[in-house]
């Protein structure tokens, strides 16, 4: 079985970068939550976008955490208002 | 690139940030890991041009809206984000059906049964330059 980032590196840089605050954070690139699932608890809502239908699936296969919502598009077709979010975060997706 | 870039940065409130999180090097390693810590490197990943094509691209985007001044970096770092195999064979599947444009080549797979055969308490595992920078809008 692949197991990825056991060490927690990509979290652990990510903690360090983000305001110690409730946010909002708009997530791009979310894949199956891999990444979502593990800094959801610190944000109060998470809008987590990808444009592959079958990861959002994989991703809503298993109970999201509290505060997320998921949405299947491209960024270029994703309408929200400006500045809605604390946090944009392009993971793995620019 | 540009124009989806420009879009998130429209979504950041003043007080906000944008965070870019993605591979610094677009060639990841299959390694070997020993217990006591050592990596032996049994090659890189095989890119597709277009893969680099888009690496690049993402990097000119990113300097084409830090240009225009409304964003500045406030801080950037890299780290080593790895996966982990069973088997050569099993790294070599699982980047075939997940990555895109990008396979490990017969010869790094070869390397990498290689050196399992010699050190069989060795762990595959694949080793990706990642870079994260938060961009923050600009105060002037």
């Amino acid at each position: 079985m692949i197991v990825q980032d056991p060490e927690g590196r990509e979290i652990d840089a990510l903690a360090a970068l983000l305001p110690l605050r409730p946010l909002d954070v708009v997530e791009i690139g979310c894949g199956d939550g891999r990444l979502t699932r593990r800094y959801a608890a610190r944000a109060r809502s998470v809008l987590a976008v990808d444009p592959d239908a079958g990861a959002i699936a994989e991703f809503s296969a298993t109970p999201l955490p509290p505060g997320v919502v998921l949405r299947t598009s491209p960024i270029d077709r994703l309408d929200l208002p400006d500045r809605a979010a604390d946090v944009v975060l392009l993971a793995w997706s620019l | 690139m540009v124009d989806a870039l420009t879009r998130a940065c429209r979504w950041v409130r003043d007080d906000g940030c944008l965070v870019d999180l993605r591979p610094a090097d677009v060639v990841a390693h299959v390694q070997i890991g020993l217990p006591d810590g050592t990596c032996m490197d049994a090659g890189g990943v095989d890119v597709e041009d277009e893969r680099r094509s888009r690496h690049t691209s993402a990097d000119l985007a990113l300097h084409t809206v830090l240009a225009r001044g409304a964003f500045v970096v406030e801080s950037e770092r890299t780290f080593e984000f790895c996966r982990y195999a069973d088997s050569p064979d099993e790294m070599r599947d699982y980047i075939a059906s997940k990555w895109r444009q990008t396979l490990i080549g017969a010869a790094t797979h070869a390397r990498a049964v290689d050196l399992l055969r010699r050190h069989p308490h060795g762990r595959v595992q694949l080793v990706e330059r990642v870079g994260i920078r938060k961009l923050c809008r600009s105060s002037s």
